[in-house]
């Protein structure tokens, strides 16, 4: 080996990274060349120190601290977001028995909804914002909420 | 051309910690879908609210965090409490974790942005002390470390975030090269060049 030894060939030679014939092909070098021979050394020098110093260890205070951080500063907040994220069907039962209960109001023998049905909001007492609708368009309202609601978890699914 | 033989070690058998990396030939895959599937089982165990679930994964995951926490912000204090937020920041976000991958993967990206995000705000402080240790080496261990750590780690700091991590998380965590490629979701050979590059970054620096 004629050339400068690269970078990455010393510091794999550090590492005990290179196969047998490179690492002897690279020491060779090393060992005729005085520049090389000076980065080597240096790389070695340099890993040794920082080998000393020496890394963090995790340990069982670690996770009681992080525990307690977690526990503090987020509780239950998990659940709340895997109800969100799993497919929520109450939204829309109750959005069915709401539109039942509406209905029935509305379209019973005895109903309130019978005079809306047949008049506009406006001459009903019921409504009393008098808004300019019927009671048709009340119950295409909920209707339409309805099936929203039903697509909802449809919306959600994966 | 020189062979390298990290290529060959790639598949090596990685702690527990790290969750191994994929090889048919000794079994690797199949225990690396068997810890994947643990941890989905852990995940959602948490989801239901069982603390002693994600006290699991916080056990299974805190060294790696940790590791690099301690890579990036070379302050063990400050790597202590960002791996603390961390694991609060996964606590937060478990339900978003939708199993595509598996969690060591999910989790270690949000660490990496994570380490990202303190990078940039400490950029914008002062560079304040070295690590504690760092300096007592330096009187405790004269011979055998003739360079002075502090002067190490001083200049390990100029270093760019990614040479940083890679550097420290082979010679001051003592990670493999694999252990790094999985935690930095690089190729061996990303963390082979990242490392090459960090060590002779520093060397010239310390030359100046």
């Amino acid at each position: 080996m004629n050339e400068h030894v690269s970078d990455e060939q010393l510091s794999l030679l550090l590492d005990s990274g290179l196969s047998l014939a490179a690492r002897e092909a690279v020491l060779t070098h090393v060992r005729s060349c005085p520049a090389c021979a000076e980065r080597h050394d240096r790389l070695v020098e340099l890993t040794a120190t920082m080998r000393l110093a020496g890394g963090l260890d995790w340990t069982q205070q670690h996770t009681e601290a992080t525990l307690a951080r977690v526990r503090s500063s987020t509780s239950r907040r998990p659940q709340i977001t895997a109800r969100l994220q799993a497919r929520d069907w109450s939204l829309p039962v109750a959005a069915t028995l709401a539109l039942a209960g509406i209905s029935a109001l509305f379209l019973g023998p005895f109903g309130v909804g019978n005079a809306l049905l047949t008049a506009p909001a406006s001459a009903s007492g019921f409504l009393s914002l008098a808004l300019p609708v019927s009671g048709h368009v009340v119950l295409l309202l909920a209707a339409a909420v309805a099936l929203g609601c039903l697509a909802y978890p449809l919306s959600r699914s994966r | 051309m020189v062979e390298s033989a990290a290529d060959e070690t790639a598949s090596a058998a990685l702690p527990p910690t790290l969750g191994g990396v994929a090889d048919p030939q000794s079994g690797q895959l199949q225990r690396r879908a068997t810890e994947a599937g643990r941890d989905r089982a852990l995940v959602a165990r948490a989801l239901a609210g069982e603390e002693r679930a994600f006290a699991a994964l916080v056990e299974r995951y805190g060294q790696p965090i940790l590791s690099l926490c301690f890579a990036s912000t070379l302050d063990a204090a400050e790597a202590e409490d960002l791996s603390q937020e961390i694991f609060v920041a996964v606590w937060r976000n478990l339900g978003r974790f939708r199993g595509e991958s598996s969690f060591s993967t999910w989790l270690f990206a949000l660490a990496r942005n994570a380490c990202i995000d303190r990078s940039r705000r400490s950029r914008r402080r002062p560079l304040v002390g070295l690590p504690e240790h760092a300096s007592e080496l330096a009187v405790l261990e004269p011979s055998a470390a003739a360079i002075d750590a502090a002067e190490v780690f001083a200049a390990a700091r100029t270093l760019s975030l990614r040479l940083r991590q890679a550097l420290l998380l082979r010679d001051v965590q003592g990670l493999s090269y694999e252990e790094i490629a999985v935690l930095e979701d690089i190729p061996v050979g990303t963390v082979r060049s990242r490392i090459a590059a960090a060590r002779a970054a520093l060397a010239e620096a310390l030359e100046r």
